[in-house]
């Protein structure tokens, strides 16, 4: 709450947050629409969430370059969308088993290291990006996706190994 | 590679592949529609970042406690009354129920769906200095927003009162006061923070609308401004 308060206090940091919301706002609800072309109303509530967790962590986007500053807005609707249906248990139930597995996706041999990210499920994804993008802990992590704590500490462990083996591959050629 | 290192590039990955996958969403310019519910929240959004979002992190408990105790104060003082007033306002009562509430006023309307344009109104008498920035035109809702050289909004709205939709106005840090606009009944809620816009308020029942003029001026100016709003192009 100390950090949430002492953000966004400045004129300046307001000007940024505007900016931001003038640039990416419709982004935001494109990407959401994606995951709720049906309704509207879901789409919204997963943007105004995450606009609420842009808010609460204006500090976290201010440390990300200008340039990517609307992928991290586009990364945090789509892990609030994803959040909305794991509420419901909707849609998202086959890549779920589908990731429950150790050997889901295999480990990325002969690909290059976007294209692992991009076929990971979502539900993988979102946990990855909920650690190392977002910064969130395992337990926030847990309640927002409806997983096990041990859950999410495997597949965190399990998706770093495989893209620090890469990275390193890629980093020592 | 350092373990900060790493954490950096798996960061920077994610963000390259989100940017890449959501590419089309990123460089669209195309306009997306949206709700009056939502576009109002995001002007509150706008108008105060930290107040907006300190107001939607409250426990759901406590929201749930509130709601239930305004709409019981609502009924017992209300609507016992209001049954032995003039046919007008039981008209009116079923357009909307205010409900008060420790760090907002909601009001929630029921009336039956519209359909069909709005109306035009506008503003008379706009303040010297400002300029139209934004238009939104919906088919129940229409905003506004006029800036002056030194960046400060007035932004002017209003929207059908129908069943579904409400309007939330955050009270936290302001004074609110009733107060009538050409005899129609509304509420100002003026910031204890000069730095800070306020915030008039009024229903006309009659055309079944909500009006709000949001600006950072004081109190008799926004008065002036909305007791100038007025009909431009009638749809009935």
């Amino acid at each position: 709450m100390l950090i949430f308060l002492s953000m966004l206090e400045s004129d300046a940091e307001r000007q940024i947050f505007l900016e931001l919301y003038n640039q990416y706002g419709n982004a935001m609800l494109r990407v959401a629409q994606r995951y709720f072309p049906k309704s509207q109303q879901d789409a919204e509530d997963a943007v105004q969430n995450a606009w609420l967790k842009a808010v609460q962590n204006f500090s976290k986007i201010l440390e990300v370059s200008c340039k990517k500053r609307g992928a991290y807005l586009v990364i945090i609707v789509r892990n609030e969308a994803i959040t909305i249906l794991r509420k419901r248990k909707e849609e998202l139930t086959l890549e779920d088993a589908f990731a429950d597995e150790t050997a889901a996706f295999g480990d990325g041999d002969g690909k290059l290291i976007i294209e692992i990210i991009q076929t990971m499920p979502d539900t993988f994804r979102a946990v990855l990006e909920m650690r190392f993008v977002e910064e969130r802990s395992t337990k926030e992590i847990a309640a927002a996706l409806h997983l096990k704590e041990t859950t999410v500490n495997t597949r965190i462990h399990r998706g770093r190994a495989i893209l620090i083996k890469k990275l390193r591959e890629e980093y020592t050629r | 590679m350092t373990n900060d290192t790493e954490r950096s590039a798996l960061r920077g990955l994610f963000l390259d592949a989100a940017a890449i996958e959501f590419s089309e969403e990123l460089f669209s310019t195309e306009p997306v529609a949206v709700s009056p519910r939502f576009q109002r929240h995001m002007n509150a959004m706008l108008t105060n970042p930290q107040r907006w979002a300190k107001r939607r992190v409250r426990p759901l408990w406590k929201k749930c406690v509130q709601t239930a105790a305004a709409i019981l104060l609502v009924c017992s003082l209300s609507l016992g009354t209001l049954m032995a007033v003039s046919p007008d306002v039981r008209a009116a009562v079923i357009h909307w129920v205010t409900e008060w509430y420790e760090t907002h006023i909601l009001y929630r309307y029921s009336g039956e769906q519209i359909s069909g344009e709005l109306s035009k109104y506008e503003i008379t008498a706009l303040p010297e200095g400002y300029a139209e920035t934004e238009r939104i035109e919906m088919p129940e809702y229409f905003c506004v927003t006029y800036k002056n050289e030194e960046g400060q909004w007035l932004r002017f709205d209003y929207s059908y009162m129908q069943q579904g939709s409400a309007l939330d106005i955050l009270t936290e840090g302001v004074e609110v006061r009733d107060i009538t606009v050409n005899g129609l009944e509304g509420q100002i809620f003026l910031s204890l923070d000069p730095k800070n816009d306020n915030t008039l308020t009024w229903i006309d029942p009659s055309a079944n609308l909500q009006f709000t003029v949001d600006a950072f001026l004081d109190e008799s100016d926004i008065l002036h401004i909305a007791e100038s709003v007025a009909l431009k192009e009638s749809t009935k």
